[in-house]
């Protein structure tokens, strides 16, 4: 069972003009998301300004709420609950944010950062807190004598970031987002990071919401990735399937945008693909398919079509008009079981009993 | 920068360590630093006052009309005024006068204008825009205008210009703050506490506000300053303390009939009044400068 | 797509003997800070040769900013320049007097600045900025009134359109924050160009923005360095961009450099600890991430006593920790500052 299910996500922030806020029109900044993610797995969302990649992560821990749609987590609905119903289930819903410099109150000290989520949901005395933050930043790789008393400004961007992530942790989530987790670190660094996210992953059978824009990054990490662009999901695909055969036009032109650093990358995308044109706000969403402006491969019509998610393999969805001369779509496809993707190695073991202490 | 300074150190992150490094760049001002003295100066005075005065009952009833009008003398260092009382030690016990307006006041200036301000940023809406408006109005009347009306409605005493005075000093607190929650509200640290389900109470009174306490101390240490000074002014005028309290302004209004010939009376009390003020701005002025490279340095950093 | 195609004029460097456009020697800045001396850039070397691009890649603190700033006297009030040159064109820029710099500084050479969002003025249009830089060009004071000029409209627009912005006379009209970051990116390249300069400095070009617009922007830069024959130096951390951009790379650690190679080369092969860390550590699109790199960068304060990389390096020996290891050539056309190779031990 997915623990997490997405469907027909929307978000519309409303265009306002004047003293009296008359609407003039909607920010799509999510347009019709739906996913599903399976327990102890990694999906990806990637895309550029714009995608709602942000906006979706931040809807999935009711930070933001839906203008449409449902989110399920672990089999129950937790749209449209009143803020008290959420709290349970905020305790299982953990975020990391991007800048690991503004995401840690400055005035605070590491101690007081990480047992925050305890003091919030009552729980445990001052000493069973303590104890528990110096665990979690054992677990996080910073030794508690050295840290608990520090502030955020004293600390490095990697070692702010395993806080934010110790605090994250602090509540035994089953699911966390993480928003761009490293895109404000180097890049020796960030492997670190990723190599810490993983172990954690592994132990504690976690599940992994990965935004980034870093498709290289994307690829070392998540076990599927959905390519967003202005609001929608253009390329759902395992890892594995999206790099070896990427086929929506975004997502090639994206993968040859990159720059790289080996040439067996460069000749992933033997093409130079070089995008024409800029992005187009999410208030000015192109007509028929959102990409067509700026699509090399478009055909007539494109500007008409609204492309649905089409599976061109069960686990493979593209939103394009080249896939599929039908209109209509037979089915959403899903994050993949264990064993179809080779990105890790054995797979996670049952993550319902891996929670302790 | 910040990378570079951000290397091992225990004794680096100590709390101490950062007063330390506060103080030294508050010392680099010699202004500061002035302002610093006088203040102390002030309020050991008020706290001392009694041993400090020379003739410590002459700041209540006494009468020794002989001794009336005395120019400055070995006796009396300030020279007497029209009841024969030291002037010195008046002086000093108006210290204790004037900084306790100032504390009071500004106590409620603070308790009621901050909390104001941080609903009216933080919870915004209907509730923040009827906050700020009414703010408004008030900020609108100037201070003293506003506490001439208070006090003329009101019993003239001490008493009830503290009150008038805090009275027309929140809402500049409300202002400031309100500013200041306005954009600590978009910080991700902030997302962060929301996203773990931290109530909205936790997160203005927990999270934003020790943020936003710097410009407030900042405030407070110019307005003591200004507070003193619209206390004098209405008790010169005879709104506030009434003689025979040994308040700044009163005794300039007691001295002021005997101007030019016998300047003493009204002059020290008016240079208490100043010296008390400038010290305040300079000390106001010292703390801003420290605190804003702080800020600074933190934004740098993000 | 590999970078030797950006090759054509000026391929010599300086080893080769060609007097280079801009040479860095033996560069010491020290910054005077509350807790004591920081002692960041410990003896940089660094050539760029006409129509050479150089990138010099370093994470973050490595000093490499400082470096540019030292270039062109940008640096703040408590940067001490202990020693060391900085040859531009025959002239030490460190030793220039304030009105000789100003004169460089735009004109001959420019820099193409990081934050498209903060580096433009908001309260004034494109148009505006654009002419101000050109009716200044190094003089001493600025004319107050700018006067009613068609050339120097004229020239700013040709600017305008030399880096491909769609539509120059609206452009021109504009406020920057009506306009996207890759737009104003083109504007910040456009005004660096004004001065019609020699050597470029970007300074993270491209970091704020989006793959698909960076990458639109790095290949027209790359254009016009070509056909103008410029010299540029990339100030970068991201590997891939440097590969894209550049000719020859320095390897910046700690204030020095580590590692100075072609960057075809440096790819294949690195020669220092760091660089072949630096280089597992970044993941790649065909899998495979590397384990990046123990330990942080040194303490400025307080700095390791020879080579500053020794305690995070996994072939450190006692030799690393006595004396520093000399920026030399390793191979042909390679240098290298590490014990590992005889020729670093002087």
């Amino acid at each position: 069972m997915a623990l997490l299910e997405a469907e027909a996500l929307v978000k519309h922030f409303p265009l306002t003009v004047g003293l009296f806020h008359r609407k003039v029109g909607d920010v799509k900044a999510v347009d019709g998301v739906s996913l599903a993610l399976e327990e102890g797995r990694t999906l990806a969302l990637v895309g550029e300004t714009g995608s709602g990649k942000t906006t979706l992560g931040r809807m999935l821990v009711r930070l933001l709420d839906p203008t449409g749609g449902r989110i399920v987590f672990a089999g129950e609905e937790i749209t449209g609950r009143p803020e008290a119903a959420l709290r349970p289930i905020r305790r299982q819903l953990q975020m990391v944010f991007q800048n690991p410099a503004s995401s840690l109150n400055p005035r605070r000290r590491v101690k007081e950062i990480i047992e925050e989520p305890l003091v919030i949901h009552h729980v445990g005395g001052p000493r069973q807190r303590l104890r528990r933050v110096a665990e979690l930043l054992e677990r996080v790789e910073l030794p508690p004598a050295d840290f608990l008393a520090r502030f955020p400004h004293s600390l490095s961007g990697g070692q702010r970031q395993r806080v934010a992530i110790a605090r994250a942790l602090a509540l035994h989530p089953r699911l966390i987002v993480l928003d761009e987790p490293t895109s404000a670190l180097d890049v020796s660094v960030q492997a670190k990071i990723i190599a810490l996210l993983r172990r954690l992953q592994q132990e504690f059978g976690l599940t992994y919401l990965f935004i980034s824009h870093d498709l290289s990054l994307v690829r070392n990490v998540a076990d599927a990735v959905a390519v967003m662009y202005l609001g929608k999901i253009v390329e759902l695909a395992p890892t594995e399937t999206l790099f070896r055969r990427p086929s929506h036009p975004y997502t090639r032109a994206l993968l040859s945008a990159i720059p790289t650093v080996s040439d067996e990358e460069a000749a992933l995308i033997p093409e130079k693909i070089t995008l024409q044109g800029e992005i187009p706000s999410p208030a000015r969403v192109p007509a028929g398919c959102a990409f067509h402006p700026r699509c090399y491969a478009r055909i007539p019509g494109c500007e008409r079509i609204v492309p649905e998610l089409i599976p061109v393999n069960p686990s493979h969805g593209v939103r394009c008009v080249l896939y599929d001369p039908l209109m209509g779509a037979p089915g959403l496809p899903r994050v993949p079981a264990p064993g179809s993707s080779d990105r890790k190695g054995p797979p996670v073991g049952t993550p319902a009993d891996a929670h302790d202490a | 920068m910040s990378e570079v300074l951000a290397v091992p150190g225990h004794a680096r992150a100590a709390r101490g360590q950062e007063w330390r490094k506060m103080w030294f760049r508050f010392t680099r001002s010699p202004l500061s630093v002035a302002g610093l003295s006088i203040v102390v100066v002030l309020i050991l005075a008020a706290v001392l006052a009694p041993v400090l005065a020379p003739y410590p009952r002459h700041a209540g009833v006494f009468v020794d009309f002989d001794r009336g009008l005395q120019p400055p003398s070995a006796r009396n260092w300030l020279g007497t005024d029209d009841a024969g009382r030291d002037i010195l030690s008046r002086i000093i016990f108006g210290a204790r006068i004037s900084l306790t307006l100032g504390v009071v006041v500004l106590a409620i200036a603070v308790g009621l204008g901050v909390p104001l301000g941080l609903i009216a940023g933080y919870w915004g809406g209907r509730v923040g825009d009827w906050i700020m408006r009414i703010t408004d109005v008030f900020l609108a009347v100037p201070p003293i205008a506003l506490a001439l009306a208070v006090t003329a409605a009101l019993r003239p005493t001490l008493t009830n210009a503290m009150i008038a005075i805090a009275f027309a000093w929140w809402p500049w607190y409300t202002r400031l703050v309100y500013g200041q929650v306005l954009s600590l509200k978009e910080q991700q640290f902030v997302e962060a506490s929301r996203s773990l389900g931290a109530s909205r109470w936790r997160i203005a009174f927990r999270e934003i506000l020790p943020n936003a306490w710097s410009p407030i101390i900042v405030k407070l240490t110019l307005d003591m300053g200004f507070v003193i000074l619209t206390g004098s002014g209405l008790s010169f005028l005879g709104l506030g303390a009434q003689p025979p309290t040994p308040e700044w302004g009163t005794m300039i209004a007691e001295g002021r009939t005997y101007l030019p010939g016998v300047w003493w009376a009204a002059t020290f009390p008016g240079l208490a009044i100043f010296v008390a003020v400038l010290g305040f701005n300079l000390l106001g002025d010292g703390l801003r400068d420290v605190f804003d490279v702080e800020i600074e340095q933190w934004r740098a950093a993000n | 797509m590999a970078s030797g195609e950006l090759t054509g004029v000026g391929r010599r460097t300086a080893e080769t003997g060609t007097e280079p456009l801009l040479a860095i020697e033996d560069l010491v800045i020290h910054f005077r800070l509350y807790e004591g001396r920081a002692r960041v850039i410990n003896g940089v070397n660094l050539t760029i040769g006409r129509g050479e691009s150089v990138a010099l890649v370093g994470e973050t603190g490595c000093g490499k900013s400082v470096t540019a700033k030292a270039i062109l006297g940008l640096l703040p009030a408590n940067a001490e320049i202990v020693s060391g040159r900085i040859t531009f064109q025959g002239r030490d820029l460190l030793r220039l007097p304030a009105e000789e710099l100003q004169r460089i500084r735009g004109r001959r050479i420019a820099m193409i600045f990081q934050d498209p969002g903060t580096a433009l003025n908001p309260v004034f249009t494109v148009g505006d900025q654009l002419q101000d830089v050109a009716a200044w060009q190094g003089r001493p004071r600025a004319p107050l009134v700018r006067r009613g000029d068609g050339e120097l409209r004229r020239r700013c627009l040709e600017i305008l359109r030399l880096v491909r912005i769609p539509d120059p006379e609206g452009t021109f009209r504009r406020f920057p924050v009506e306009l996207s970051g890759g737009m104003r990116q083109r504007v910040l390249i456009a005004l660096a160009l004004l001065g019609g300069p020699d050597l470029l400095i970007a300074d993270e070009l491209g970091t704020a923005l989006d793959v698909s617009i960076q990458d639109q922007i790095l290949e027209e830069l790359r254009e016009l360095v070509r056909t103008r024959g410029l010299s540029v130096l990339y100030i970068t951390h991201n590997l891939g961009v440097a590969r894209l951009v550049s000719d020859r790379i320095c390897v910046m650690y700690g204030g020095e450099i580590a590692e100075v190679a072609p960057t075809g080369a440096m790819f294949t092969r690195q020669l220092h600890p760091y660089a072949q860390g630096l280089l597992a550590a970044v993941p790649r699109l065909t899998g495979g991430v590397g384990a990046g790199i123990e330990g942080r960068i040194p303490d400025y304060l307080n700095p390791p006593p020879a080579c500053r990389f020794a305690p995070r390096c996994p072939f450190r020996m006692d030799l690393c920790d006595r004396q520093r290891p000399v920026l030399a050539q390793a191979e042909p056309d390679r240098r290298v500052a590490c014990h590992l190779y005889p020729a670093s031990t002087r």
